[in-house]
């Protein structure tokens, strides 16, 4: 579709949004290319393309917002959107006690393109099924496995936005994630070992050292092995090194959401009002940013527009700030954090994290597992869940035992839980290597939208106490 | 009349997809239509947030010998439904063959579509404003406890159509409405959080719902530490209990996995895997349900089949690819995941598996134990557990400590550690209070011995 073409729809969406009465309008346009390869026991199960091109439509009234939809780019189709996100901000005028505004902002243009140097577009199918077989084939040659299973997923595209104050934006998301799985049979049950990688850079990612399809499969295949031999994970309270994509997950999941500023403003969040307060340890830095020197997602721009930047959630363990958008961060009085987001054009944009992550430190792997003495290394996840009441559970799937200083023997799953202010004032050492990444299977999830590229990871860290569910 | 004119139109869109097909002369090809109005208002203290439009959408798999592809577009505009197609064949053609492809589906006779409430397609957004302010007037209370609810309320209604080159061409409409109240309470410093929902295919009754929620988070303060590690028997309210059991079935009756080496129960067919008075159905037709269809994503109509009957597992589940390679047929159990479903391929779900209730309701099921723990709401980790081997370790932060048939105080979070599969054969009692809930799997209270409960 002709940029020009979009841009001018898109204006001629916040005109009519003006001749409805509407105070104020954003229309956003998203042109994504989303590719899957499946090849699941050496077969291709799955090659896919989808298309996701639409426009959305936010509108405010007397501060009261409405959200619509759709995919016929057309002016006439444009206007029936644009009425419909003011109905609907219409009806719920009454019971608004919240009303949003917005702090003056000049007229933004820009462009930004993510350059790199050989696009995933410009990659034929064939050399990416390759890339999987040969994670694969590597696989294989660490355990004898029952089944495997590799993944490609690619998402490029455009991204243009307008709104009332003749902002024009156009950026160019663009990530790639890749996954080998291999599944063992053991005596009397299954095990399973993974890895992948997910950025937001260029197929020239894959021949850096340690990043190429046969490290990954080899990893996975040996991580398998090792859950074929592993024993039950010590369960009660136990000290722990948490691997950097543990740690992401941490930070994201838990320290992360409670710092959204759609909880916070409604005081919903365990972290509402505390600004100022030392709520962890002077270990702990958290920082959401959209553009990382480590990695992770590229995201310039949010879905209101807003550049993004570094935003430091928790300095030396206080609290200095939570994740906005340009209403929250008017009514609080601070500078907006670029964090308004939306996973497509069908949904309007909510508060939500960008590249998510624990300062790194300076300790090395060997210096941490020292510090640990006894406890776990929890290396690898499968992922967590937390609520706001700060409760947090997060699995650990790759793991191992550290007894005398030194990793010992895999473990099998396990969960580590607790509340995460306890958490994070647990947190006596930090790491120096750093492992951001994004993820296209997977990734955040909030108010139905599921799932949207984010970026998490970080150091590993050690922590002097966390409950462990294992046997 | 509104939801008949959507079925037509997505009748035409998907036969209108066939007949570009073969313009391009594609042989083999199946498109998936969607069209679906959302409606929906979240409210969190005095702030909103609205949606309302219309999802669109059009999945094509395209067929070159046994080689498939498959490609999607939001929308139905001439070009991008044309641009798929070239998409899916593009792929098909490049992609290597897979010898187990048997074909799409070639006639299918629509199964009994459930309820249709046309009054909420005529249901217009002050209305539903309207029910969310009953909500809000529950919740607004002067009760120093409660921090605050987040309530939503919405409303779905459209339909899906099947056609596919081999002579197919299906639809099925649906409607739904649905109110959920998630409350926060504090006190002496701790945090405790419970919800309540509804969702029915017409108008619910939101009532109540605010009411619930904050008392049940209010019930939950004042928890204690359980303060050691035990294997003692747990109560799951049939909410948690539908959870747990979902969770299991959906991974262990998936008959693609069976076929793929990759599924637990892959060995079970016809062995004993869960007590003897357990009984489960998966009937897609139950005219209430909101998961009931006419008709599958791949066209196939939606019966019924048995799974357990007397504890021993009968049947897997099946779409039209995993069906014949098994040696079988299609059970009618293809979806696309949600939230766009076009976008996605068809994969093994269940329709609505049915649990028989048994003999104890919650309260007598509680009165039976000297000692156990009772557990209400979500766990946290249930969907991150290791299928593959079945072990689970969640954390239930809704959790009561029963003594001598009571319930004596709350607890803090505990983890539970267990075998989802090897649970169902340690059921002490399945629960005569079966509850309506929109979970793959619908289970009255359950007690189940062997767990490890620490905190």
């Amino acid at each position: 579709m002709e940029k020009d073409y979009v841009l001018d729809l898109l204006h001629k969406a916040v005109d009519h949004g003006h001749k409805l009465g509407a105070d104020f309008v954003e229309a956003r346009y998203d042109d994504l290319t989303l590719t899957t390869i499946n090849y699941t026991n050496e077969q291709v199960k799955e090659s896919s393309t989808k298309q996701r091109r639409g426009i959305g439509i936010m509108t405010y009234i007397n501060g009261s917002p409405g959200y619509s939809f759709t995919p016929i780019l057309e002016t006439d189709a444009l206007k029936e959107t644009t009425k419909r996100a003011l109905g609907i901000a219409k009806s719920t005028e009454s019971l608004l006690t919240f009303k949003h505004k917005y702090t003056d902002r000049p007229t933004i243009k820009d462009s930004i393109e993510h350059k790199v140097k050989i696009h995933p577009k410009d990659v034929e199918f064939e050399e990416k099924l390759e890339m999987l077989k040969r994670g694969v084939a590597c696989a294989k040659e660490q355990v004898d496995t029952q089944s495997t299973v590799g993944l490609w997923g690619e998402l490029w595209g455009n991204k243009l936005f307008v709104n009332s104050e003749q902002s024009e934006i156009y950026w160019t998301p663009l990530l790639f994630d890749i996954r080998i799985a291999a599944i063992a049979m053991t005596e009397t049950t299954q095990a399973r070992g993974s890895d992948g990688e997910g950025q937001s850079q260029g197929m020239e990612f894959f021949k850096l050292k340690g990043k190429d399809p046969e490290t990954i499969g080899t990893n996975a295949g040996t991580y398998c092995k090792e859950q074929t031999e592993a024993v039950a994970a010590p369960g009660g309270k136990q000290r722990a090194l948490v691997g950097p994509r543990m740690a992401g997950v941490l930070a994201h999941e838990s320290f992360g959401h409670l710092s959204e500023s759609d909880f916070v403003i409604t005081g919903m969040s365990p972290i509402s009002d505390r600004v100022g307060e030392q709520l962890g340890s002077e270990h702990a830095t958290i920082i959401d940013e959209g553009i990382t020197e480590y990695g992770g997602f590229f995201l310039p721009y949010d879905d209101q527009g807003t550049k993004t930047g570094k935003t430091v959630l928790m300095d030396k363990g206080m609290l200095v700030g939570y994740l906005h958008d340009r209403s929250t961060a008017n009514k609080m009085n601070t500078e907006t954090t670029g964090n308004s987001r939306a996973i497509t054009f069908m949904y309007p944009s909510i508060p939500r994290m960008k590249n998510t992550y624990f300062k790194p430190g300076d300790l090395s792997i060997e210096e941490s597992v020292e510090i640990v003495g006894d406890g776990i290394y929890a290396a690898g996840t499968s992922g967590g869940q937390a609520g706001l009441d700060g409760a947090f559970l997060f699995k650990c799937s790759r793991g191992y035992l550290i007894e005398k200083g030194e990793i010992t023997t895999p473990i099998k799953d396990a969960a580590l839980s607790g509340q995460i202010l306890d958490f994070i004032n647990q947190i006596s050492g930090v790491g120096k290597e750093m492992d951001l990444f994004t993820s296209y299977f997977g990734g955040c999830g909030k108010g139905g939208q599921y799932p949207l590229p984010v970026g998490l990871g970080g150091p590993s860290i050690v922590v002097d106490e966390v409950l462990v569910g294992g046997e | 009349m509104v939801l008949e004119k959507l079925r037509s139109e997505i009748l035409e869109v998907a036969d209108l997809a066939l007949k570009y097909a073969k313009d391009m002369s594609i042989q083999t090809a199946e498109a998936y239509i969607i069209k679906n109005s959302l409606t929906e208002v979240k409210y969190s203290k005095g702030k909103t947030e609205c949606r309302d439009g219309m999802l669109q959408g059009i999945g094509i798999r395209v067929a070159e010998g046994k080689k498939v592809g498959f490609a999607t577009c939001a929308g139905f505009a001439a070009d991008s439904i044309k641009s798929t197609l070239v998409n899916a064949h593009k792929i098909a053609k490049n992609r290597p063959e897979d010898p187990r492809f048997s074909g799409f589906i070639s006639e299918s006779k629509p199964g009994k579509e459930g309820i249709l409430d046309t009054n909420i397609t005529e249901l217009d957004s002050e209305t539903l404003v309207d029910h969310l302010v009953g909500l809000v007037k529950e919740t607004d209370i002067d009760d120093q406890r409660l921090v605050g609810a987040d309530i939503e309320v919405g409303t779905q209604w459209g339909g899906f159509a099947v056609a596919t080159t081999e002579g197919c061409l299906v639809s099925s409409l649906n409607t739904a409405h649905y109110g959920t109240v998630y409350s926060v309470a504090m006190g002496q410093g701790e945090r405790s959080t419970a919800f309540d929902f509804k969702v029915g295919r017409t108008i619910q009754d939101l009532s109540g719902l605010g009411t619930n929620a904050i008392n049940k988070s209010f019930k939950h303060l004042g928890s204690k530490p359980l303060g050691e590690s035990l294997k003692i028997p747990t109560i799951w309210e049939p909410l948690t209990a539908s959870m747990l059991l979902s969770t299991t079935f959906q991974v262990g009756l998936n008959g693609g996995t069976v076929v793929e080496r990759q599924n637990p129960l892959m060995h079970k067919l016809n062995e004993q895997i869960a007590s003897k008075d357990f009984q489960l159905n998966d009937d897609g037709t139950i005219p209430t349900k909101i998961s009931s269809e006419a008709i599958d994503a791949e066209g196939t109509t939606i019966g019924k089949t048995e799974i357990v009957k007397d504890g021993v597992l009968k049947s897997f589940l099946f779409d039209n690819f995993y069906g014949p390679i098994f040696g079988t047929k299609s059970t009618g159990n293809a979806q696309r995941n949600e939230p766009t479903r076009y976008e996605n391929m068809p994969a093994i779900s269940p329709n609505k598996l049915v649990l028989q209730p048994g003999t104890k309701n919650l309260n007598e099921q509680i009165a039976a134990y000297d000692k156990a723990i009772f557990i209400e709401g979500f766990p946290m980790g249930m969907g991150h557990s290791n299928m593959i081997t079945g072990d689970f370790s969640i954390t239930a932060t809704n959790a009561y400590l029963v003594e001598k048939g009571e319930i004596v105080h709350p607890l803090k979070p505990v983890s539970i550690a267990g075998n989802f599969f090897e649970s169902l054969m340690k059921i002490q009692h399945i629960g005569s209070d079966p509850v309506d809930l929109p979970f793959p799997l619908e289970s009255s209270t359950l007690t189940i011995d062997g767990h490890t409960i620490s905190g």
